[in-house]
């Protein structure tokens, strides 16, 4: 009886782990993005390994911003993180905004 | 003489069977109904279409099977009213009386008739023009939306916008700074992206698609629907002229029956005895009887 009870609950907790675990496409993005910045703003990496690390992270938040922008779910969105996401635009999609001002990102 | 009488029995009661046809309404206008199966999905239709799939719910509707019998009816009453109106002339004495009686009665049961299908087709534009109130409420209820959500929308669609116009330039730049290989989900939403492209391009050229524009300004939804309940109303006015015509026809047809029923009843009364009523005698003609004693 007792294990039966632990079991259901085990089951439950790894349901909400999972419900938890679960991200939007906009907390992905700034969680790479921090990433990023954090690559910039470190001092203790070499040139080479900022280019490659940089490169590396700069394809996957291009991909990351993609995801974002065509996530239909985000149209009906009431987050506050969503609504200042998207009027923030320069500062949110940053390898896009970096393209199209045609600047690297560590410059934009 | 008593073919005569029997079509003045008849003629009497159609005189005021006329006169009340106005105020008369079938037994068949209570039992139709059309009640829309139109979800408010109808709306995402060009107007057309949308105008299209009204008719076809109107048509499966037990409305519109009666207004079509009752329009077969009316077709076949007027057949028989031409042919006895062709053939009148072959007849004479009490058998013109009878046609004439028959012209008569189908005439009015034409009127009868054409007014319960007037009263049917009113029923029907009446239920349109709910419909399309009901429609018109939906479409502006939809497009009415907070300033802040309204923001919310204009900035992604701008964010959309500004990132699709440097899509291609990215790839390129990705692919050369930073000398890896392009991802797996970079190459397939850039192929899935140009097939997007190319069916909204599709679309917006399908000629099923096309909106109706004014001064360089699509027209909107409720608009639209604006415009087909102007029609209606239009048709409803015609109607009642429709209406109007048919009171004065039956204003005719009750002049008719009582010039008629006056022409019976005078043949009926020179036909009782075929003279003229002699004038009362008086006592001095019998006076003779009185003296001879």
């Amino acid at each position: 009886m007792k294990k039966a009870f632990l079991i259901t609950l085990a089951s439950f907790a790894t349901l909400g782990m999972a419900a938890t675990a679960q991200a939007g496409s906009i907390e992905n993005m700034e969680r790479e993005r921090a990433l990023i910045i954090g690559q910039i703003l470190d001092p203790a990496m070499s040139s080479q390994m900022r280019w490659e690390r940089m490169g590396y992270s700069k394809r996957r938040m291009a991909d990351l911003e993609r995801i974002a922008l065509n996530d239909k779910t985000l149209q009906d969105s009431r987050k506050p993180s969503v609504l200042r996401a998207f009027r923030e635009y320069e500062l949110s999609f940053l390898v896009h905004a970096a393209t199209e001002s045609q600047r690297p990102i560590t410059v934009h | 003489m008593l073919k005569t009488f029997k079509s003045l029995i008849f003629v009497l009661p159609l005189c005021g069977g006329v006169m009340l046809l106005n105020n008369h309404s079938m037994a068949a206008t209570n039992s139709s109904a059309w009640q829309p199966q139109i979800s408010e999905k109808i709306l995402m239709l060009p107007s057309k279409h949308l105008e299209n799939a009204v008719e076809r719910d109107f048509a499966s509707s037990p409305l519109a099977s009666d207004m079509q019998t009752l329009d077969e009816d009316i077709q076949s009453k007027v057949s028989t009213i031409g042919k006895l109106q062709e053939n009148q002339h072959l007849y004479e004495g009490a058998e013109s009386l009878e046609v004439t009686h028959q012209i008569i009665a189908g005439k009015r049961d034409y009127l009868e008739m054409m007014s319960g299908q007037l009263d049917l087709k009113r029923q029907q534009l009446e239920t349109k023009r709910n419909l399309y109130q009901r429609l018109m409420r939906q479409a502006r209820a939809s497009s009415i939306q907070s300033p802040q959500i309204e923001q919310h929308h204009l900035a992604i669609d701008a964010a959309r916008v500004r990132s699709g116009a440097v899509e291609t330039q990215l790839r390129d730049e990705l692919f050369f700074s930073t000398n890896l290989e392009e991802s797996t989900f970079g190459s397939e939403y850039a192929e899935n992206r140009a097939a997007i492209e190319q069916l909204r391009s599709a679309i917006s050229d399908h000629p099923a698609n096309q909106r109706i524009v004014i001064n360089g300004e699509p027209v909107t939804k409720a608009e639209e629907l604006n415009g087909l309940m102007l029609g209606v109303e239009a048709e409803l006015a015609l109607l009642s002229m429709e209406e109007e015509v048919i009171g004065y026809m039956a204003k005719l047809l009750s002049l008719d029956a009582m010039a008629f029923a006056e022409k019976v009843a005078e043949a009926s009364w020179q036909s009782d005895d075929g003279s003229i009523m002699q004038p009362s005698a008086s006592p001095r003609q019998n006076l003779k009887m009185f003296i001879t004693f």
